[in-house]
This record gives C-alpha cells, sequence and structure tokens, in this order.
C-alpha cells in the first residue's frame, strides 16, 4: 500500500474546507449541538439530577449518528456523482488515499462536535479522556460504514436511502433500550450502544466487568467487520471490471 | 525516435461481443496520434485500456517502453488525462480547483498562473465551477490535466461542444504544448480536427483498426485515379490518370482552355465512409 502525505494532505484540505461550504452537511453538524443547548435551558422534571448523562447521551448518540454516517458517503457519493472522483483517480490519488482523506476529515468533524457536546452538557471534565477514546472507538466503523456506503452508491439519492435504515439501527436502540427486550438486546449489539455502555462503565462505575468487555468486544467486531467490508467493495470497485 | 505508446493483439469484450478486437499500433514521443471512429467504435475503450481504467482480455500494452502492469505510480505522474467523464469541484473556483491538483501532482503553484493565461481564463480564475459555462468547464480541465507538463497527453474528445473561437484557442494550445515536447493521444471524431493537429491517424471500427498513416498518407491511399479539368466553358472533364489523359490535358493546356486541374483526393470524412461504410 503506498501513500503519498502530500496527496493525503491535499486531499484533506480540500473536504476539510469543503465541508464548510456545504450547507447541508454544516446543519447536519449543528443540529445535534442545538438540540443539547436546547435541552440544557428546558425544565424537565423527570431528569431532575440525570440531566448531563442524558444530554451528553443524547447529544453523542445524535452527533455520531448523523456526522459519522452522513458525511463521508454523501461525501464520496457526490463525488461519484460529479465525476470529481475519476478526475482524482486519473490524477494519480489512489483509492485508499481518497477514502483516507474522507475517514480523517469525518472523524475530527464528528469528534469536535462530541466535544463540544460534552462541555455543553455540562459533565464533569476528568471524564473527558475516556469520553473521546470510547466516542472515537464508536464512531471509526460507523464512519467505515458509512464510506461503504458510498462506495456503494451511485449517486447522493441512492446513498440517503442506503444511509437511513443503517442509522435507524445505530440510533433507535441505545435510545429507546428501557422499551423492550429486543431494543435492549440490539442496543447491546450495536456500536453505539456498546460505546455509552463503555464510557459510563469506565467514567462512573457500576457495570460489571463482563458487560465492559462485552461492549469493548462489541464495537471492536464491528470495527473489524466494517474494516473487511469496506475492503472487499475497496478491492472489487477498484476499476470500471 | 522513443516509444511512449505500444498495443500488440489487444483484445477486450464485454460478454459474447469484442469491444476491441486484436488491436495494434504504437505511438512515439513527440508525435500528436489521432484516433479516430464513429460513435460507439472502441475510441473511449482503448483510452480507457491505456489509462488502466479498464484491463484487457489479453494482448500487449507498453506506456514509455514499459509493460503496463509493471509500471510504477512515478510513471503515472507523467500522464495528464482529459477524458469526457471527468469533473472538477463546483464549490470551489477554477482557480483553487487547479491549485487543489497542483497540490496533488506536486507542481509550483505558480504554474497555474501560467496554465490560466494558457487556456484564457485567469481573468475568470475566481469564477465558481458551478457558474462556468460548458466551454470555460471544459478549458479548465484541459488545464487540470496539462498543468503539470504531461510527458504523455490523452484527451478524449477535447474540443467535444466548443464553439468554434475556443475549438481555435484549444488547437493552438495543443500545438504548443506538443511543440514543448508532449505527446499527444486524440480521440475525436471531428475529422477536421484530426486533419489539422495529428500527424499520423488510426481510424478504429467495431473494435479494429481499419487504417493508419499521416493524413496525407491516407489521403493518397484512398485518392481516385482521376484527375478533374474544368475549362473555361464550365465543363467538368474526368480524365483516368496515365500517359493517354497527360496529352489530351496538355493539348487543353496548350489551347488555354484550362481553368483548374485537380486530381481527386478525398477528405478524411469520405475515407471513413469508404473503408466502413458508416456514418458519422
Amino acid at each position: 500500500m503506498n501513500i503519498s502525505a502530500r496527496k493525503l494532505q491535499a486531499l484533506f484540505k480540500k473536504d476539510f474546507t469543503d465541508y464548510f461550504k456545504n450547507p447541508a452537511l454544516v446543519v447536519c453538524s449543528l443540529i445535534p449541538l442545538l438540540f443539547v443547548v436546547l435541552y440544557r435551558f428546558i425544565n424537565i422534571p423527570n431528569l431532575q439530577g440525570e440531566l448531563d448523562d442524558f444530554l451528553l447521551s443524547l447529544g453523542m448518540v445524535v452527533n455520531s449518528s448523523m456526522c459519522a454516517l452522513i458525511i463521508p458517503a454523501t461525501s464520496i457519493a457526490e463525488e461519484k456523482e460529479k465525476f470529481t472522483l475519476r478526475t482524482l483517480i486519473l490524477s494519480n490519488v489512489s483509492a485508499i488515499e481518497f477514502f483516507l482523506a474522507k475517514i480523517l476529515v469525518t472523524t475530527v468533524i464528528v469528534m469536535l462536535g462530541n466535544v463540544l457536546i460534552f462541555f455543553v452538557s455540562g459533565s464533569p471534565v476528568k471524564a473527558l479522556p475516556v469520553y473521546i477514546l470510547c466516542s472515537f472507538m464508536g464512531n471509526v466503523c460507523a464512519v467505515m460504514l458509512s464510506a461503504v456506503i458510498g462506495i456503494m452508491s451511485r449517486d447522493q439519492a441512492s446513498s440517503s436511502a442506503l444511509q437511513v435504515p443503517v442509522m435507524l439501527l445505530f440510533v433507535l436502540p441505545p435510545v429507546f433500550a428501557s422499551a423492550g427486550k429486543v431494543l435492549e438486546l440490539l442496543s447491546e449489539v450495536t456500536p453505539y450502544g456498546a460505546m455509552l455502555r463503555l464510557y459510563y462503565g469506565l467514567s462512573e462505575g457500576g457495570i460489571p466487568a463482563e458487560k465492559m468487555i462485552f461492549a469493548a468486544g462489541v464495537i471492536t467486531t464491528w470495527i473489524l467487520a466494517s474494516l473487511l467490508i469496506f475492503a472487499s467493495l475497496y478491492k472489487q470497485k477498484g476499476t470500471d471490471n | 525516435m522513443k516509444e511512449m505508446l505500444y498495443l500488440e493483439d489487444v483484445c477486450l469484450s464485454f460478454g459474447d461481443a469484442f469491444s476491441i478486437d486484436h488491436l495494434s499500433f504504437q505511438v512515439m514521443a513527440g508525435e500528436i496520434y489521432g484516433f479516430l471512429g464513429p460513435s460507439g467504435a472502441g475510441k473511449t475503450t482503448t483510452m480507457k485500456l491505456l489509462t488502466r481504467q479498464l484491463r484487457r482480455k489479453s494482448g500487449k500494452i507498453r506506456i514509455f517502453g514499459r509493460d503496463i502492469d509493471k509500471i510504477e505510480r512515478a510513471d503515472y505522474e507523467r500522464i495528464g488525462i482529459l477524458s469526457d467523464t471527468n469533473g472538477l469541484y463546483e464549490r470551489m473556483s477554477i482557480e483553487d480547483n487547479l491549485k487543489f491538483f497542483a497540490a496533488i501532482r506536486g507542481t509550483d503553484k505558480k504554474e497555474v498562473e501560467n496554465v490560466l493565461k494558457k487556456v484564457q481564463l485567469y481573468e475568470k480564475r475566481k469564477t465558481l465551477i458551478k457558474k462556468c459555462s460548458k466551454g470555460m468547464r471544459q478549458r479548465a480541465l484541459l488545464a487540470q490535466a496539462v498543468l503539470h507538463h504531461p510527458a504523455l497527453l490523452f484527451l478524449d474528445e477535447p474540443t467535444s461542444g466548443l464553439d468554434p473561437a475556443t475549438i481555435q484557442e484549444v488547437h493552438k494550445m495543443l500545438l504548443q504544448l506538443n511543440a514543448e515536447g508532449t505527446t499527444i493521444f486524440l480521440t475525436t471524431h471531428n475529422m477536421e480536427e484530426a486533419d489539422k493537429l495529428c500527424g499520423r491517424i488510426g481510424i478504429l471500427n467495431q473494435g479494429h483498426l481499419v487504417a493508419q498513416g499521416s493524413p496525407e498518407e491516407l489521403k493518397l491511399a484512398h485518392a481516385k485515379d482521376t484527375i478533374e479539368v474544368l475549362t473555361k466553358g464550365r465543363e467538368k472533364l474526368i480524365f483516368k490518370k496515365g500517359p493517354e489523359s497527360a496529352g489530351q490535358i496538355e493539348q487543353l493546356l496548350a489551347a488555354g482552355q484550362c481553368l483548374t486541374i485537380h486530381s481527386k483526393e478525398p477528405n478524411l470524412e469520405e475515407i471513413f465512409l469508404q473503408l466502413t461504410g458508416r456514418e458519422f
């Protein structure tokens, strides 16, 4: 695998600045933050004493799902739709450089959003390193899966159609885990549920070690699975054949 | 002269039908080689094979004298490609697009200014791509393809959809690039363009190379065996080439009856129709 640092840097810079010029993606990143700010100033009686955790969980899951699952897929699909991907490939940019830049830019944007949400939620600062670690792990597989959706999609419209079911699968179980056994089980085996469990276990305690190991295993399995799918699709779609 | 491109017995099929059928030709350094043919003849497919967007089924392809499968990434830095399916970033200006591709290619950003002047887009360099006309986009794409002074330039119908004035400018630029040492492989179905620019031409039909040579060679090879004389009485006389006709024409000349004398060489379009029976 041959990666040029110069090309990766140019792609990263282009993708990062282009993100700020794309109103749809900027709004996508601002919604979770606005949600958390809004809820901060609304008096929710049932959440007295648990507001910080509620805001953090809600913000982290919504931000992660909206940004990590949407940005790479939409951006890759747009490059295919507007034929800029072909111009890049014909300019000797390798597919791995192209995808790596997308993944890095999205990771930076998601993590920036998550850190802002952490501070707005009022969570204790000492939990920040654990929070960064857990949200990073939870997001890596989402970003990779989003890149897979981007590879599979012909254009932005078909990319949106594929993003929605994945987003529902990742977001609904952790949010409504208490509503039933099926959702609780799904929450345990999907990355965002596992990410939250791992974070609260490490920062606040009270979660049995075997459940934390299971959560870490779930995230690792999702990361490996998304890497495998990504690598296999990347190989298949390498040329026009 | 150094060999830049070499194809020997190259085949490619989609399903049962051959798209490229035992194609062989070579392009030498410093040439402008025109690849002509009607839509669906296999021109773009051949270009995709040469630029590794498609893989051949069989045969040999060499670029810069090296087997295409063993070619290194650095060699591809010496190639420029303008294909009909290239695009530029719409939310970026022409200049920012070129600066980005200069960074990708490792080219000095000062070159952006030079190339913008060459394609006559310097005054409009701040225009966003989404606000550019088709002609401006095509010129910006051409600028992107030549930004790094490629040794070998692939152009797939570079003037398609452009107005005559812009076509003239693009032709001027291509001739200048060629004079500076760039070898050009040009696919087109514009016969006039091929005649004007290309040192050699290959005519492709249904995946086969049906003729190859300089435009003059092709015209002479397919010239009719007749001479046409227009007399003062506006009469067109057709003579078969040969000693007998020479005497008759001489007599007409001596009598001051000849207005014009023409040998009948076909143009490239007629040659193509003669070879394939197809229309453009």
